[in-house]
């Protein structure tokens, strides 16, 4: 049984996740790709979604096989219910990290660029108090919400592109792999732990109210959200040229660099506050699914209870996610994007991998399977 | 009822509360409390840095104030005032400046950045570094260099702005020189050719009817030129012309061309000039084709030619290409054999199109530069005459 009664529309999911990844991923993605891949760095989002197309194949699997039901439930069904249990405590183990990594990031951004004075403490706090009440309110506010900030979100973003037109330089696309294809893939990285986050899918699919149509509509999410990368990788090549890395947030800086006609310009702040949009739905996912899988772990009928102390811990974990000074840039590690790839799309495939078998062995075994 | 109403109410108290935290508490600016800063200086001396910031004065119409204190001055019409403080490093002046007003520096609004040739000399680095990392500089802002100190530029005013800050950064949108923003300078710096080139800001002598020294415009003549962020040397006009023009930014210059069997010249506008490098590696010799495309049209003929016959024009257009051909020339050996900078940006060029071999040859860029063969070709095209046809104002050419 879902902690959650709540329904949304396929359209809902797809309107969450594509700020779900693109929010933070906007802001560190141009600056990490260009680190290994140089100037064809706008390759590496094409050939990251790859791995988003794996986490979405392997939601979509597990769905059919077990549907109307989140990975909690299935991990149960396929590895019994000891090992099911040790499944999903890792990912209960993992997704405070991920989360405290989100607010962090959101926190540093704001410090840095809008609010220096004013403590990190009372930025991510008050935007997980927020997000506590969104996600308290069920799957269906989230979904909505979503579809209100996500709209404003694309407009602003496709004003911000049509806006730099003029100072762009399409030279910079040469020289095409200057270094051969290894370093796109090795930049390649870093989008795809962003992409690995499609996984969500999983937590979400028993939500929708509609199958039909779900699996185009996530596929066209996932072509949406590869272009919205690769466009701003290729904006900020464009504009930037090869010290696209040298800047922490190399699109704060695109946008900043916007002048148009004398008086449309100093539009930076009104980026930010858009930005917060995307953020806020990120973070409301993301704790939404953290208090969903805790409360489906433990076995309680109704996740509310758990979603404020949860997004506390998550604030928390934001501190300690951080060893001494570093910034939100480079909390971004190589580990980090391991752990994240290996819990976010390793673990599943493999458990999706292993339910593709026991299927075969036959379908009986199924049902002799412990019920939750 | 009394129990919808508080319902009702509730979120109507809370919106108004949270109107109270809207301006942020702890990074709350009053607008009064802010020292908007139009334009900044660098300068060079006593090993020292010197930061000049140029900052908009809100009472105007307050009428003149007297210009007290040290490293001050004010406007007579009261619009901008300077403020100057030395340090070791840019951010330390930057530091003492603040300690110098009573209102907090805002550098949001910095549209022009102005750098001396001795704050050049030293290299640009520094200053690059520092407008890129501390916060509040905008990128877009336009750099230009002086020849002078940059604070003289700064205190000037401009009759016609309300700033010189103003006034420079209209001058940088007609395209009278060559317009860098931050940005783009530390691109050209940090890139493969490490070289730049910044328009250069005098302060002329004031004539003898001029209020005074202060109340001027800048004057935008000849071109920095910078090589490893170092300053290296200024070009003037006629040679700055062909620096421009090989830089691609070369915009609405007139020059007169004689038309040799005719009396006199023929004066054309340049409305638009594309200038285009082609690299070329053959059996191990790198070499380059530049070609400029360059429109425009006549606006004055003190010659006997009868413009309007295609003979006549095609003569003009060979003599007029031959005349860009030359400025390009020249400023192409100022480049490669004088210097010895890649002032054109040929290396990233050679890196577009020759990846392999860039990267295999990078370390010799500078030994190949100099001696690398370079072919010029200029094509113009002459769009109008004007309005006339023949010659105009010649004494009895009608009888």
């Amino acid at each position: 049984m879902l902690t959650d009664q709540g329904k949304i529309s396929s359209f809902q999911l797809a309107m969450m996740v594509f700020p779900s990844i693109l929010a933070t991923a906007i802001l560190s993605v141009p600056s990490l790709t260009m680190k290994y891949a140089g100037h064809d760095m706008w390759l590496s989002p094409i050939l990251g979604s790859i791995v988003g197309l794996a986490a979405l194949g392997v939601s979509l699997g597990l769905h059919r096989l077990y549907p109307g039901q989140m990975l909690m439930q299935a991990s149960k069904q396929i590895l019994g219910w000891w090992l099911g249990k040790l499944y999903g405590l890792t990912i209960l183990i993992y997704l405070p990290h991920l989360n405290g990594l989100i607010i962090r990031g959101y926190g540093e951004f704001i410090a840095s660029n809008a609010l220096p004075k004013t403590p990190l403490f009372v930025i991510m706090g008050t935007m997980c108090m927020v997000c506590a009440i969104n996600v308290r309110q069920g799957i269906e506010v989230v979904g909505r919400t979503a579809q209100v900030f996500v709209s404003i979100l694309v407009v602003l973003l496709c004003l911000i592109f049509i806006l730099l037109i003029g100072e762009l330089k399409p030279a910079e696309l040469l020289p095409f792999m200057e270094n051969g294809i290894g370093p796109p893939i090795k930049g390649a990285i870093p989008p795809a732990a962003w992409f690995s986050e499609y996984i969500i899918l999983a937590f979400l699919f028993p939500y929708v109210n509609h199958k039909t149509g779900m699996t185009r509509t996530m596929l066209v999410s996932l072509f949406m959200t590869t272009a919205a990368m690769t466009a701003t990788n290729l904006f900020c090549l464009f504009l930037m040229g090869d010290m696209t890395d040298s800047f922490s947030y190399p699109f704060m800086i695109a946008a900043r660099y916007i002048t148009i006609a004398d008086f449309l310009q100093h539009i930076e702040a009104s980026i930010i506050a858009i930005w917060i949009f995307g953020i806020f739905v990120k973070i409301s996912v993301f704790v939404y699914i953290y208090s969903t899988s805790f409360a489906e772990w433990l076995g309680m009928n109704d996740y509310k209870p758990l979603v404020f102390p949860l997004a506390f811990l998550s604030l928390v974990y934001s501190y300690w996610i951080v060893s001494g000074h570093a910034s939100a840039a480079n909390l971004i590690s190589a580990a980090a994007n391991m752990y994240t790839l290996t819990l976010l799309l390793v673990l599943p495939a493999c458990l999706y991998g292993y339910a593709l078998l026991r299927n075969l062995g036959g379908a009986n075994r199924k049902k002799g399977a412990h019920p939750s | 009822m009394k129990r919808r109403w508080r319902k009702a109410s509730l979120p109507c108290v809370i919106l108004m509360l949270s109107g109270l935290m809207l301006s942020g508490c702890w990074d709350r600016h009053e607008i009064n409390d802010l020292a908007i800063v139009l334009a900044t200086g660098v300068d060079y001396a006593d090993e020292q840095v010197q930061l000049t910031a140029q900052i908009f004065l809100p009472r105007k119409g307050e009428g003149s104030q007297s210009s007290s204190g040290g490293g001050g001055g004010s406007s007579p019409s009261g619009v901008t005032i300077i403020r100057t403080a030395k340090g070791e490093t840019a951010a330390e002046a930057m530091n003492r400046l603040q300690r110098r007003i009573s209102r907090e520096l805002f550098w949001g609004h910095c549209e022009v950045i102005v750098l001396s040739e001795q704050a050049g000399k030293r290299g640009l680095g520094e200053y690059i570094d520092f407008f890129l990392r501390y916060p509040q500089f905008r990128e877009h802002a336009y750099v230009f260099s002086s020849k002078g100190p940059a604070r003289s530029i700064l205190e000037m005013l401009d009759p016609l702005e309300r700033s010189s800050a103003e006034s420079l950064r209209e001058m940088a949108n007609l395209n009278l020189g060559s317009r860098v923003t931050l940005l783009e300078l530390a691109r050209s710096i940090e890139g493969s050719s490490r070289s730049a080139i910044l328009s250069q800001l005098l302060v002329t002598s004031p004539n003898r009817e001029d209020l005074g020294q202060q109340e001027n415009t800048p004057l935008m003549k000849g071109m920095s030129l910078y090589k490893n962020d170092k300053y290296v040397m200024t070009v003037t006009e006629p040679r700055s012309v062909g620096v421009l023009m090989l830089a691609n930014q070369l915009n609405d210059i007139i020059l007169p061309v004689a038309l040799p069997p005719y009396k006199g010249t023929i004066s054309i506008l340049l409305t638009e000039a594309r200038t285009t490098i082609r690299p070329r590696i053959a059996n191990q010799e790198w070499s380059a084709y530049v070609l400029v495309k360059a429109n425009g049209g006549v606006v004055l003929n003190t010659t006997d030619a009868d413009l309007s016959k295609p003979a006549v024009q095609a003569e003009l257009r060979k003599a007029w290409a031959n005349r860009l051909k030359e400025l390009a020339e020249d400023a192409l050996l100022l480049s490669q054999k004088e210097l010895k900078a890649d002032l054109f940006h040929f290396s990233d060029q050679f890196r577009r199109y020759y990846p392999k071999q860039w990267r295999a040859q990078q370390k010799e860029w500078e030994a190949i530069f100099p001696h690398m063969k370079v072919r010029m070709e200029t094509d113009t095209t002459i769009k109008t005459i004007g309005k006339s046809t023949e010659s105009q104002g010649k004494s009895g050419s009608k009888k």
